[in-house]
């Protein structure tokens, strides 16, 4: 188990820059999730650690031990791939000891290691068959066997659970959280899932067009987001335009498609165009002759809903571009489209966004 | 759909009865035949070394053809398969075409390069590799080198299309577990590509043991297979029911070798040694 560094990587293909000078430190223990859409480098910067690319320039660090041209068997890594990557020609059994077997370990370490950690992903009994014989979840637990066999010095995932049901995705977030910390492995991984992320890291790095957009936890990223990107892409969130027009306290008065809104001051000028951003969760409805204090306040007129069972979403046109997204409860929406509304949210819960 | 079954039974079916029923006639030379089946050309096929020496070297050139072929035509195939660019289509392409070009032109430029004054000797000559002009024409390893020319296309296509069927995170999964590029091939490549290699390996073989062009040409009238000798036997001896038998061996021993090799393909299935 190490930490990994990686200094001013840069990885092009042909004209096509993947990344751009990233800068990542992962520490030692950690799970870190790299979170984007797809083309963003996530994939890339796990296989530059993995060592199936070269770096066009830049250094990867394993450890203190500079690894950028060390050959992948070499790195003393396990990865656990989108496909699993089982040998369907091995049984289960040796599956998990392949890396154990490679490394020259006596047969009956590897059987000892092998039978260990099959109890540790609770499929004790499945060493004799061959992996088109178990369900696709055991696949992907035997997958994670085989990644920490020869215990790694940094367990890399990529999309593991990409293809599996919801369900059971969710119960196998939990899991691999649970062997990451049962054994306190180094591990990176990818998803473009931001749920998923969320569940299992300690730490996010959102990534977008081969560039670090944000680095934090879950908490961090989802509550503060810095950019546009970030805003939209983890979790759902009402986006729109606003120019800034005053300043008084530790407040902007701001103005968009003639609504003046209140906005927390994160130290922009007044004329500065800003994207503000609101949660759907923070966003209410008022009823008409209610007092709102210093609450932002806009009218508007349903345009649409969808039911989800525990909340009621609203689309609200208030002429921002976008309908707004409010979530109601079941029993407090209104169902009639055209109806009048009023939408207000606390002043603090917008993310005023400069990039 | 009934035309076209009769048209393919008279094609497929009735020729091969009718040298079949042939080989069981007492050639009396000169394109007569007898009028008892008897086995009388058998017994002789088995029982004259000459020709018992044909079929072994039909069945020997044929067999280290095949052979050599998939040997060269894997690391090829591999890396076409593997490619990411465009290239690998116009590779493959090259191939096809080169593969489906008239045997006879190309078994010419190859007698062209490795005749005794040909640019092969010249150069071989000229790094006094060797001292004398060496001439594969007329020799074994000419007829094995020519059906190697004959089935090398067909050998790339046919790996290829294994190849393509292997995941290759099963490559990356095994080099980042620990295995070199040479133990991956070993444990990971090998093994899965096996079912298709022996497949393969029976299709270019049997493609070898019915060859002509090839081994006629570069047998330079020297190394009789049984496809050379049928042809002449045929047309200079003119003997047409020993043609006949020697043609029912060619088919008969093609056939078990086939049928053996399925089988014991099938008790490697059944032992799990390949994947199926």
């Amino acid at each position: 188990m190490s930490k990994v560094t990686l200094s001013n990587v840069v990885k092009k293909f042909g004209e096509f820059t993947a990344l751009h000078e990233l800068n990542l430190d992962i520490r030692e223990g950690e799970f870190l999730t790299l979170l984007g859409p797809s083309g963003c480098g996530k994939t890339t910067t796990l296989r530059l650690i993995a060592g199936f690319v070269q770096p066009t320039s830049g250094t990867i660090r394993l450890g203190e031990e500079d690894v950028t041209r060390v050959a992948p068997q070499h790195r003393e890594i396990g990865m656990v791939f989108q496909d699993y990557a089982l040998f369907p020609h091995m049984t289960i059994a040796d599956n998990i000891g392949f890396g154990l077997r490679e490394r020259r370990f006596p047969r009956e370490r590897i059987a000892a290691r092998v039978a260990e950690l099959l109890e540790l992903i609770h499929l004790p009994h499945v060493g004799d068959r061959y992996p088109a014989e178990v369900s696709g979840g055991q696949q992907q637990r035997i997958a994670v066997a085989r990644a920490v066999a020869y215990p790694p010095r940094v367990l890399l995932m990529d999309e593991p659970l990409g293809a599996l049901d919801l369900k059971l995705r969710e119960s196998m977030q939990l899991e691999l959280r649970r062997i990451q910390q049962e054994l306190g492995i180094t591990t990176v991984y990818v998803t473009h899932d931001q749920t998923e992320a969320m569940n299992m890291s300690d730490r996010i790095v959102v990534m977008n067009m081969g560039r670090i957009e944000q680095m934090g936890d879950a908490e961090d990223i989802y509550n503060h987001p810095r950019t546009r990107f970030v805003a939209d892409f983890v979790g759902q969130i009402n986006l729109f335009d606003a120019a800034i027009v005053g300043q008084a306290g530790n407040y902007l008065s701001a103005e968009s498609a003639g609504h003046r809104l209140r906005l927390p001051d994160p130290g922009v000028a007044v004329g500065t165009k800003v994207s503000v951003g609101v949660r759907p969760e923070h966003l209410r409805l008022i009823a008409s002759g209610d007092d709102h204090g210093d609450d932002n306040a806009i009218d508007g007129k349903l345009v649409g809903r969808t039911f989800a069972g525990n909340i009621t979403r609203l689309f609200i046109d208030a002429g921002l571009g976008k309908p707004l997204v409010v979530e109601s409860r079941p029993e407090n929406a209104p169902s009639e489209i055209g109806t009048a509304l009023r939408v207000g949210w606390a002043p603090d819960n917008s993310r005023v966004l400069t990039e | 759909m009934l035309p076209s079954f009769i048209v393919i039974g008279i094609l497929i079916v009735a020729s091969q009865y009718v040298f079949l029923k042939g080989s069981f006639y007492k050639d009396l030379g000169l394109g007569r035949i007898g009028d008892t089946a008897v086995l009388d050309n058998y017994i002789r096929f088995f029982t004259d070394p000459f020709y018992l020496r044909t079929l072994w070297i039909t069945i020997k050139t044929s067999a280290l053809a095949a052979f050599f072929t998939l040997l060269l035509g894997f690391p090829v195939a591999y890396l076409i398969a593997r490619m990411r660019s465009r290239w690998s289509m116009l590779l493959l392409a090259g191939i096809v075409v080169a593969t489906f070009v008239t045997i006879v032109i190309k078994v010419f430029g190859l007698i062209i390069i490795f005749a005794a004054d040909g640019w092969v000797n010249k150069m071989l000559l000229g790094l006094h590799i060797v001292d004398r002009p060496y001439t594969i024409i007329g020799n074994q390893v000419g007829v094995v080198v020519g059906l190697m020319h004959f089935t090398l296309g067909f050998g790339v296509l046919l790996l290829y299309s294994v190849i393509q069927t292997i995941p290759r995170s099963l490559e990356e999964a095994a080099q980042i577990h620990g295995a070199s590029r040479f133990r991956m091939h070993l444990r990971v490549l090998l093994p899965l590509s096996l079912p298709g290699i022996t497949v393969g390996s029976l299709m270019i073989f049997n493609m070898c043991m019915g060859a002509f062009t090839s081994a006629a040409l570069l047998g330079g009238g020297r190394v009789f297979t049984l496809p050379v000798l049928i042809q002449r036997t045929v047309m200079m001896e003119v003997k047409y029911s020993m043609a006949g038998t020697l043609s029912a061996i060619l088919l008969i021993t093609v056939l078990l070798i086939n049928l053996l090799s399925v089988f014991l393909l099938r008790r490697f299935r059944t032992a799990r040694l390949v994947v199926t």
